[in-house]
């Protein structure tokens, strides 16, 4: 292992934030990695947002909460919430500049380049902003009322909000929490794709994951986890609010 | 700056790899270690990793990757280590069915952007990892054109979906020794137009965009020998329809929203 692989094995999702600031130099350090990693096509199919403002932040915890929970609060306790938004709006301007007429949004693929950008920029501020100590959560739920979030943030034709993260230094006493992983003869398949690494792994994982989440205080396996997140249609109005953005296959 | 963060700022994609030079096993073992630890929804995994070093594989999906104009992905098979990142949720599947319960995830559209953004996720992370190995990487979308041809090839099963490709080895001698360094890294959009503050704000981007044109026109010509403009190279791209019978193969392998 070298320092940067050795960073990565132990990364852990931080949830408990100081309130200390983030310098806007560290910041901005963190998304120049995060803008220099691969792009489908140098299009760079996505926009940060940035909410330092704490109603604004507010907000956002208000559009994670589905059924009666609270919604992910730590992210009005962390200093910066970084909102990855799908971007086609700026391809459009690109396109017409050239007399020419964009034509992605009217294929599923549009969704693929988008969603695997905003993965991609996910992925390198996560690494970037551990490697300047801080602590990060990537925060899906947001999707759970993206047609909220499009107001609120003025999201135009061809935009859509896939992922947030919040950022910050972990709290003094905290001690980062990592969650087991699928051992890589599940995941990781050589020439072919082998089921059997799964079907082997999945009883003792399913095991580790109990234990897991016992020393977290929670009576839980991980294909019960699943199955609460998996069994029931889960934001089922997106593809409503994404076709109302101007995407339509 | 922090040695991550220089690596990471310097970051080019390396289309010339050495395929003379194999990866070493615990090198790789790392990589995909690194990875596997980065987040994920709801530590559900979404994802599997194909790591492909077989030649005639290889072989194979470099030229389902020739375009129109003829040209192949060469680099494909010149690494020593291709990756085939899949979204995965037959993983999730069988967990349910072992909690006896019935899915749903597979009839709304919120698969797709777990799916997208588990492997964008991955991937990145692997790029990362691999790097910091001094070995060169380069993503690869251009398969998803035949993504029927790689679910059948690799035998998918249900609810799973190829949606991306890294290929990864050690830079070709011609690589490290490049003439000026600085040319070997794209040139991004200055930070203020990807990155807005508290809202989103419709910048004017006319006058950005003729500057970036001119520094991505520079470096098109010096790294790919490629004339053109950005703005020339993201119509050639996005003003065609894509990919049409995507959804269809989607519904194929379970999906169906």
């Amino acid at each position: 292992m070298n320092n940067t692989t050795n960073q990565m094995i132990n990364r852990g999702s931080v949830r408990k934030f100081d309130t200390k600031e983030i310098p806007q130099a560290i910041l901005d350090d963190i998304l120049s990695a995060a803008v220099h990693a691969p792009t489908y096509a140098s299009v760079q199919a996505y926009s940060i947002i940035a909410i330092t403002d704490p109603a604004q932040k507010e907000k956002v915890v208000e559009c994670t909460i589905l059924g009666k929970g609270k919604g992910m609060t730590y992210i009005a306790k962390a200093p910066v919430f970084l909102l990855f938004v799908m971007d086609f709006n700026r391809t459009d301007r690109v396109i017409k500049s050239e007399n020419s007429e964009m034509q992605i949004q009217n294929s599923i693929e549009s969704l693929l380049v988008g969603g695997v950008d905003v993965g991609i920029g996910l992925g390198a501020t996560t690494v970037a902003a551990e490697a300047h100590g801080l602590g990060t959560v990537v925060v899906g739920a947001i999707r759970a009322n993206a047609d909220k979030l499009i107001e609120i943030f003025n999201l135009p034709k061809y935009t859509y909000p896939i992922a947030g993260m919040s950022i910050g230094y972990p709290v003094a006493d905290a001690v980062p929490v990592i969650t087991p992983r699928l051992p890589l003869s599940a995941t990781v398949h050589t020439n072919k794709y082998s089921p059997e690494g799964f079907d082997k792994a999945f009883p003792a994982y399913n095991e580790a994951m109990a234990q897991e989440f016992k020393s977290r205080g929670m009576e839980l396996s991980w294909s019960k986890l699943m199955s609460t997140y998996f069994s029931a249609p889960l934001n089922s109005g997106q593809l409503a609010d994404i076709k109302k953005q101007g995407f339509n296959f | 700056m922090n040695p991550t963060i220089t690596q990471m700022t310097n970051r080019s994609t390396v289309r010339k790899l050495d395929p003379s030079r194999e990866i070493p096993k615990d090198i790789l073992e790392n990589i995909l270690r690194a990875t596997q630890q980065s987040p994920t929804y709801t530590s559900g995994q979404q994802y599997s990793i194909i790591v492909i070093d077989d030649k005639v594989k290889k072989e194979k999906i470099a030229d389902q990757t020739i375009s129109s104009a003829g040209v192949r992905m060469e680099f494909i098979h010149e690494a020593p280590i291709f990756l085939l990142f899949i979204m995965d949720f037959n993983k999730i599947d069988q967990a349910l069915a072992y909690e006896n319960t019935d899915p749903e995830i597979f009839n709304t559209i919120e698969n797709i952007l777990i799916g997208t953004v588990d492997v964008g996720i991955a991937a990145e992370a692997a790029t990362v990892a691999a790097e910091s190995y001094g070995l060169g990487t380069v993503m690869v979308g251009a398969l998803r054109k035949n993504t029927e041809m790689l679910i059948k090839d690799f035998n998918l099963p249900k609810y799973c979906i190829p949606l991306l490709g890294l290929a990864i080895g050690y830079p070709s001698k011609e690589m490290v020794q490049y003439p000026d360094p600085s040319y070997k890294v794209t040139p991004r959009f200055p930070l203020e137009y990807l990155v807005h503050y508290n809202n989103y704000e419709k910048k004017d981007l006319k006058k950005h965009f003729e500057d970036y044109n001119i520094i991505m026109k520079e470096h098109f010509l010096r790294k790919r020998g490629l004339d053109s403009t950005w703005t020339a190279y993201m119509t050639r791209y996005y003003s065609k329809p894509f990919n049409k019978e995507l959804l269809t193969i989607y519904q194929k392998q379970g999906f169906n929203f």
